[in-house]
């Protein structure tokens, strides 16, 4: 597989993270090693094998299907983005 | 002692604290990250209650690496001061729970509530030569920890006496409603100690791959114990060669979805908008506030979930997990438990980490990754040596009781 500047540049604007000229390079050679070095799991055969999503067996719990009542909780209290009763943010 | 806290006040009689990414009303806690600076959580989490609840005084929060991100507790914002080992100051405490585990070798009489994703409380309690027991996946609530790794995560105890880290988890576990992935089981009495002679399997080929004064030191301690353990060899041939790879797919992958709802919009750090653009916003925040190694992991953790990648590293990866499981579960059919020592190396000087490779630090987790994929409850114990070193056991899932007894043996 060819990792290169412009690949990592694309994971990182995915990501929502900038990049100095410097850490593009960095991160670039620590991707060919590191990719690489994970790739040794293509060895292994997998055909027919279920996914492990978790490690021990997880049951789904749903709670009834009713209203509940606020928790009394001012979340808003932790940011300085708000107006009224609403998060205030940049258009997405 | 306070240089293992980013906030610490006094306390009496036996003392708990909990690491920085569990969550404590009204004290900040960042996770060790500048993205979170200011986050006063609005409430407990659920170990936090049930420590509350029981009358113990809370020293604080205990410093480790941002996120979980990290061997050696070397990867904090800067604003927090680097933890040094409690035995000696020129080395690494080890990481991520490295606080926590300094803070159980100085404090007397202290509980340490730490987190382990791939080896977070084995690593730095063989370093700090204290014990540190992570649960079975499921046995603690994750309600309130700042995840690093959904399916990995769980919350475990350092302590420096084998009574104080069972009174811990005792405190501890239980199923919690607030987290869909807490398992129904019966909590015994993890606090009486029984008398056991217990079958243990030493890995093929694990001896081979750890400094040879270790091996020396685990193999003495192995020949003390003659009469009252049987030991035997046993065989973890895929873990042995693939444990890493699918560890850190896996924990990456999860690591990016988790760290993206830090915009510094709803709490932590903020800045005003200069521009009327929620990603520009976004990216700059998250540009200037994760470290390094956050920023490596999420990216790489993005790039195995991209489509065109995903099914030859994030699906490849959960495949190879389930035969890594299957494989454990098969030789603990045979064995009470896996023995082999905690970490490959003695901790290292800090000057000695600085320069070291991603790689080189990923491969350094061979040992405990395992265990850690597979939701194994594992304990490391530390032994007499030079330096400080542990050996780690490992057994079946819930089996916490039993591998309290065996750790007996070894105190």
């Amino acid at each position: 597989m060819d990792i290169n500047t412009d690949l990592v540049r694309f994971v990182a604007e995915t990501s929502r993270l900038k990049l100095s000229r410097d850490e593009l390079t960095k991160f670039t050679e620590e991707f060919k090693q590191v990719i690489g070095a994970f790739s040794d799991i293509s060895q292994v055969k997998t055909g027919g094998v279920e996914k492990a999503l978790h490690p021990v067996k997880i049951t789904n719990v749903l709670r009834k299907d009713s209203s509940l009542k606020k928790n009394g909780v001012d979340n808003l209290k932790l940011t300085k983005h708000k107006k009224q009763d609403y998060y205030e943010g940049p258009v997405l | 002692m306070k240089e293992y806290f980013s906030y610490y006040k006094e306390g009496k009689g036996i003392t708990f604290s909990f690491k920085d990414n569990i969550v404590v009303k009204d004290i900040e806690s960042v996770a060790s990250s500048k993205i979170l600076k200011g986050y006063k959580p609005v409430f407990d989490a659920t170990v936090v209650t049930k420590v509350k609840k029981a009358g113990y005084d809370i020293l604080g929060k205990t410093l480790q690496d941002e996120f979980g991100f990290g061997s050696f507790c070397t990867n904090l914002d800067t604003s927090f001061n680097t933890p040094r080992n409690p035995l000696h100051p020129d080395r690494v405490t080890g990481g991520s729970s490295g606080g926590a585990a300094g803070a159980a070798k100085k404090i007397k009489n202290h509980i340490a509530i730490a987190e382990s994703t791939g080896g977070s409380i084995a690593n730095p309690a063989a370093f700090c030569n204290v014990i540190g027991l992570t649960p079975t996946y499921g046995l603690v609530s994750r309600y309130g920890l700042i995840d690093y790794a959904n399916s990995l995560d769980k919350i475990g105890v350092i302590s420096s006496s084998l009574e104080l880290v069972s009174l811990g988890l005792q405190k501890i576990a239980g199923y919690d409603e607030k987290d869909s992935t807490s398992v129904k089981v019966d909590i015994p009495d993890y606090t009486k100690r029984k008398v056991i002679k217990p079958v243990l399997g030493i890995p093929k080929g694990y001896l081979g791959i750890v400094d040879p004064v270790i091996k020396k030191d685990f193999e003495k301690v192995i020949t003390s114990l003659k009469n009252k353990v049987v030991f035997k060899e046993v065989d973890l041939p895929l873990n042995k060669k693939y444990s890493v790879s699918t560890y850190y797919i896996i924990a990456m992958a999860e690591a990016s979805t988790n760290l993206a709802k830090y915009t510094g919009l709803r709490y932590g750090f903020t800045k005003d908008f200069e521009k009327n653009d929620f990603n520009e916003f976004s990216s700059l925040v998250r540009s200037e506030c994760f470290g390094e190694e956050s920023k490596r992991r999420i990216m790489l953790g993005t790039f195995t979930r991209m489509a065109g990648y995903r099914d030859q590293y994030y699906d490849k990866a959960l495949r190879v997990r389930r035969l890594l499981i299957n494989e454990y579960k098969d030789v603990l059919k045979k064995v009470d438990g896996i023995i082999h020592p905690t970490m490959p190396i003695h901790p290292p000087k800090f000057e000695d980490v600085k320069d070291l490779k991603p790689l080189e630090v990923y491969n350094m987790d061979l040992l405990t990754v395992g265990a850690n994929l597979a939701g194994l409850p594992h304990i490391s114990m530390p032994i007499k040596a030079s330096l400080p070193t542990g050996v780690m056991i490992t057994t079946d899932h819930f089996e916490e009781k039993k591998l309290l007894d065996i750790g007996g043996l070894f105190e």
